[in-house]
């Protein structure tokens, strides 16, 4: 099983390394937009395969821990939003730190209640139409 | 170079948050130990590497790869939500509330003994 959540790692990874690449253009007053963006897609999608596949009961338990536990745990990260709230408090900007602080959690919570609702009826939907087939 | 360090890292990192949750977030009942101490102890870490300022080899397969996989902030919040629809409202929010306050305390404390060293 281990191996499978290493290379879904790897993969989660550089998918994180590729939105910084993309999004370091585009930061504003030092806003960590990179790991800001990773956090809240990632949150959305947990959400929605956890219960997605909590319904419909997912088989394939290895490629189901390669993908949440190895690919979209390793795309989100929490080492690099601490740090960069350490950051924000020592050069002294506690408003944008604060700002960053509360959207992430707000933000991260609230797609993963939406990618959760998404999971559930998306597979109930499946469910109904595999029954009337 | 750079993608190759990160994928190592990734590689490793994962694996390691998956040995420790695996062993510790079922084991107790209350919070999901496991997620916390990898977020914890993987805030300290990378603020050690912060701190010390060491080259950008070491900081793509240390911090971007193998920290950046071992921490996760996506589990962090659907275990919260999880807690919060088994009715463990006062334990999501001790979950939330030390994840934070600790994580923050944990790489600072790492960044400052980084930074001495």
């Amino acid at each position: 099983m281990w191996i499978y959540v290493g290379l879904g790692g790897i993969i989660g990874s550089l998918l994180r390394y590729v939105v910084t690449v993309l999004t370091v253009n585009f930061t504003y007053h030092h806003f960590p937009l990179p790991t800001f963006i990773v956090n809240v897609i990632g949150s959305f999608l947990l959400g929605f395969l956890s219960s997605y596949f909590l319904e419909k009961e997912f088989r394939q338990r290895k490629m189901y821990a390669a993908i949440t536990t190895g690919v979209i745990g390793s795309f989100t990260t929490f080492s690099a939003f601490t740090n960069e709230i350490v950051r924000f408090i020592c050069d002294a900007n506690y408003t944008i730190g604060m700002i960053y602080l509360f959207l992430s959690i707000v933000l991260g919570l609230s797609f993963s209640y939406l990618g959760m609702s998404m999971g559930r009826k998306w597979s109930k939907n499946e469910i109904v139409k595999n029954r009337q087939e | 170079m750079e993608v190759l360090l990160i994928a190592i890292g990734g590689f490793f990192g994962a694996i390691s948050r998956y040995y420790i949750s695996e062993k510790w977030n079922r084991k107790f009942g209350f919070l999901p130990y496991g997620t916390l101490f990898v977020n914890l102890f993987g805030s300290f870490l990378l603020g050690l590497i912060i701190g010390f300022d060491t080259n950008q080899y070491i900081y793509s397969l240390l911090g971007i790869g193998f920290l950046g996989a071992f921490t996760t902030f996506s589990t962090f919040i659907v275990e919260l939500i999880g807690l919060q629809e088994a009715n463990k409202t006062k334990g999501m929010i001790v979950y939330l509330i030390i994840t934070i306050i600790f994580g923050f305390m944990f790489a600072l404390v790492g960044v400052s003994i980084g930074s001495r060293v």
